[in-house]
């Protein structure tokens, strides 16, 4: 996956403001984890932002990214719909992702829905193995889990539905040790499988030191106000 | 006695389509919609107009076209303050107030303030098998067949979608699921069952009046409140809600009028009594979702 | 897209604004010779338009004065009602009509209170008191009541029924007046006759059913007072009394059409009419309202509605009928 001469302002209408991404290119290995680190406020959020096509209407933005040999490009200051519908995201607050008054696996069926709900009885949930491998009792009503099983939830909910590219932003930062430990475990053995590229911001140093295997990237500010990122 | 309980089973099932549609935007996308009012009175407009436009019609049929008249009736009233709360970006409640006060006008307009149904054919007397109760069969089989239809829907994606929304309206944009056509499908069935009931109640009591839906609104949360507080089923939702708790508010109407209790005070013992259930029920489920503004 | 549906929605409203209220911006003023009459009613209902009727009707019957009548109608709405009586009182009309307590009582509480001297004349208020306070309490008021006395009409009721033994009052509370006198001077009044009172509170039209279908079955009469709320909602009465044999008697005669079997009233033409009489004495004589003391009516009469009487459970009888309707 690789993101072509991305470049960006957060208000178009307004003359002489500076861009916030310039020109930045950047290459990642697909279907592989992937880390990205950087100061409180570099952009990293708003990188996630742009390739769910969520920036606002207002806004620059002209790149073009090439994801599993397919090139898309910025229309409109937008990603294209037939990008970001292959684009999931796991927000840092995933209870906002879950419907806690349903079971588990109702979520993992809710979460699968249409565009539109039909008259239909629920569809089916995926990846039925990896959560049997977790030992989650999946009629539990999600508002009874704990906090790394509503995690967990969460990531196979926003993989449900057929995604190249997943986005997860601080997918650790709530949970224990032994919980971080495990999504980290997790998310390679998805990535190989789903054939899916994630890209994961974290800031535990030791976490994306034992898990990055020299996929680790730093995003930092210039001088002049642009973004670039680095391997490390 | 039997004559009571008939008049109970008669107002529930008059007041039953109103409550389901209540319990759809109250209790299940946890809005204020306050148009079901609106929507009851259009609905009893639309339906009386077609049973007055098309008396020609065999009753079996009229009786179909005339609760598809009144369905789309509320229905468009919910079409109108949905969409003023999705595109507009208004919330909810000053929607439906928009949308009540669009519609008063609107009924004006085309239906008289008062308007008698007394020189027309009743259709819910098709089968007056019942001495002194002609429109409880009809009204029985009405009712039947829009629970039926309703059990269904709640078992379909849609009706969990509904569930959803009230529980996390953020859930939808999360998985490409449109939010918009959720909410406004969901207001849109409230206020076309609120229409039918509007329909029923104006042919029941011979005459359509344009302020018969005020006052609407309170009664549905009444009932819904009491149906929570009688009912205790783990689903996160359920049709016997509404269908329990419209049942106690007409029981406790009809057993207050028995014993001559002097029924001026009748709204102060009604207050009363959802105070003591929703004293009750707080205090034994202390966890309430985030979003349950209205205790429904 | 959306400034554009804004905007047209915004150039919508504000066209039918004008449509609706530019008539009204210039202040009108009377053609050569023609009097202009407001006509203040509280709500829709057969008995109020045949008092719009007597009135109209008989004033320009009663002279050759051109007449041109506005009629205002609250719709049941007070807060509607308050507002459409500050428009009318600041109208400039040549007299102001209303009819009922509330309209009664706005008209003259503003004309009193803005010194407007523009002549009022009331009608349809069921109480000497209320309508003797009206009189005083403007200079330009006065009008016609109804002598309400629901004596004369309990005993026609126990001739014409005289094993009645259970009535039902349906009323709303806060009605006019308040119909609370009444209902604890027809309480003890039935009391020779062996007859009990139940009384059934509506506050609105959508209540009756409800409130009274259990209790009907086991009553001989139900009856109705003088009373927007109740009479309003005639219709459920009549379905009921009509399925369960019971009679129902109303007070005013404009029901008994609509299908009570008994009604007892005063004809709501001749109320109009009255009143008509005195429009005509202030506008063509030039006399003083507050000179001229209110009037009552008092001609009640007795109606039987043959298409509902078998079904309601009431006997015609002639005899009766001719005593009160003399």
């Amino acid at each position: 996956m690789r993101i072509n001469n991305l470049s960006f302002k957060f208000d178009n209408k307004q003359k002489n403001t500076n861009y916030f991404f310039k020109g930045l290119s950047v290459e990642f290995k697909p279907h592989t984890v992937h880390f990205i680190q950087g100061d409180n406020g570099v952009g990293k959020s708003t990188l996630f932002t742009l390739l769910q096509g969520m920036n606002d209407k207002n806004s620059f933005l002209d790149m073009s990214v090439s994801l599993d040999g397919v090139l898309y490009t910025a229309i409109h200051n937008r990603l294209p719909d037939t990008f970001t519908q292959q684009v999931h995201t796991v927000q840092q607050n995933y209870d906002c992702m879950l419907a806690n008054q349903f079971t588990f696996m109702q979520n993992l069926q809710l979460a699968n829905l249409p565009l539109y709900p039909r008259l239909r009885p629920l569809p089916r949930a995926t990846l039925l193995d990896i959560v049997a491998s977790l030992g989650i009792d999946v009629n539990k009503p999600v508002a009874l889990l704990s906090g790394g099983q509503r995690q967990f939830l969460a990531l196979l909910m926003a993989l449900q539905k057929p995604t190249k590219l997943l986005l997860l932003d601080e997918p650790t930062a709530t949970l224990d040790k032994k919980n971080a430990q495990l999504i980290m475990q997790l998310l390679p053995q998805l990535a190989e499988k789903l054939q899916v590229t994630i890209l994961i911001i974290c800031h535990d140093k030791e976490l994306v030191d034992t898990y990055a295997q020299g996929n680790s990237f730093f995003m930092r500010e210039l001088e002049n106000g642009t973004r670039i990122v680095e391997v490390m | 006695m039997f004559n009571m309980i008939f008049v109970i089973l008669e107002q529930l099932l008059l007041h039953l389509p109103l409550m389901v549609g209540a319990y759809v935007s109250f209790a299940l996308l946890k809005v204020p919609d306050l148009s079901i009012e609106s929507a009851y009175v259009v609905g009893a407009i639309a339906g009386s107009y077609a049973l007055v436009g098309m008396s020609n019609i065999p009753m079996a049929v009229l009786i179909l076209i005339i609760i598809g008249a009144s369905f789309i009736g509320g229905a468009l009233v919910g079409l109108v303050s949905s969409l003023l709360t999705q595109k507009g970006k208004f919330p909810h409640l000053l929607s439906s107030i928009v949308a009540f006060g669009l519609f008063h006008g609107i009924n004006q307009f085309i239906s008289p303030a008062y308007m008698s149904l007394g020189t027309t054919q009743n259709p819910l007397t098709l089968f007056d098998a019942i001495p002194q109760h002609p429109e409880l069969i009809m009204l029985a089989l009405i009712g039947c067949c829009i629970m039926g239809m309703l059990y269904f829907l709640f078992k379909t994606q849609i009706g969990y979608a509904y569930a959803v929304y009230g529980n996390n309206p953020q859930f939808f944009k999360n998985y490409g699921i449109s939010t918009s056509f959720v909410f406004i499908s969901g207001v849109m069935l409230a206020n076309a069952l609120a229409g039918i009931s509007g329909y029923m109640f104006a042919q029941s009591n011979n005459f359509v009046e344009l302020n018969m839906g005020l006052g609407k609104a309170l009664l549905c949360i009444t009932a819904l409140i009491l149906g929570k507080g009688i009912v205790r089923i783990k689903k996160p939702f359920t049709l016997a809600l509404p269908m329990v708790g419209t049942a106690a508010y007409f029981t406790l109407q009809q057993l207050l009028l028995k014993v001559g209790f002097n029924l001026k005070y009748f709204t102060a013992v009604q207050a009363l009594l959802v105070l003591c259930i929703l004293l009750y029920t707080y205090h034994t489920q202390p966890q309430r979702p985030v979003n349950d503004n209205l205790g429904v | 897209m959306k400034k554009m549906i804004i905007l047209s929605l915004a150039g919508i409203l504000g066209a039918l604004i004008l449509y609706f209220t530019l008539p009204y911006m210039r202040k009108p003023e009377s053609p050569v010779g023609q009097l202009r009459i407001a006509i203040f009613t509280p709500t829709t209902h057969p008995a109020l338009e045949e008092i719009e009727q007597g009135f109209t009707y008989t004033l320009q019957q009663l002279n050759t004065k051109s007449y041109a009548f506005t009629t205002f109608n609250a719709n049941g709405n007070k807060t509607l009602l308050r507002a459409q009586a500050e428009e009318l009182v600041s109208g400039n009309y040549d007299l102001i009509f209303t009819i009922g307590a509330g309209c009664s009582q706005t008209v003259a509480e503003l004309l009193h209170k803005k010194g407007i001297t523009t002549p009022h004349v009331f009608c349809a208020v069921d109480s000497r008191e209320f309508a003797q306070s009206l009189q005083d309490s403007n200079k330009s008021t006065t009008g016609v009541y109804v002598k309400v006395d629901y004596k004369p009409e309990m005993d026609m009721l126990h001739k014409l029924k005289p094993d009645t033994k259970n009535i039902v009052l349906v009323y709303d509370p806060l009605h006019g007046t308040g119909l609370e006198k009444y209902k604890k001077e027809i309480e003890e009044y039935i009391k020779k006759y062996g007859i009990t009172l139940h009384a059934v509170e509506v506050y609105q039209a959508n209540e009756i059913q409800q409130k009274i279908a259990a209790l009907i079955p086991t009553m001989d009469v139900v009856l109705v007072l003088t009373d927007n709320t109740v009479v309003s909602g005639i219709d459920a009465i009549i379905v009921l009394c009509n399925r369960y044999g019971v009679t129902l008697l109303a007070s005013d005669l404009p029901s008994g059409k609509k299908g009570a079997a008994l009604a007892y009233g005063i004809t709501e033409y001749e109320s109009g009419s009255s009143a008509a009489h005195i429009a005509d004495t202030i506008l063509v004589q030039g006399k003083n309202p507050h000179e001229i003391p209110i009037r009552a009516i008092t001609n009640f009469r007795v109606e039987i509605n043959r298409d509902t009487m078998k079904l309601q459970n009431v006997q015609l009888d002639e005899a009766v009928l001719k005593e009160y309707n003399q």
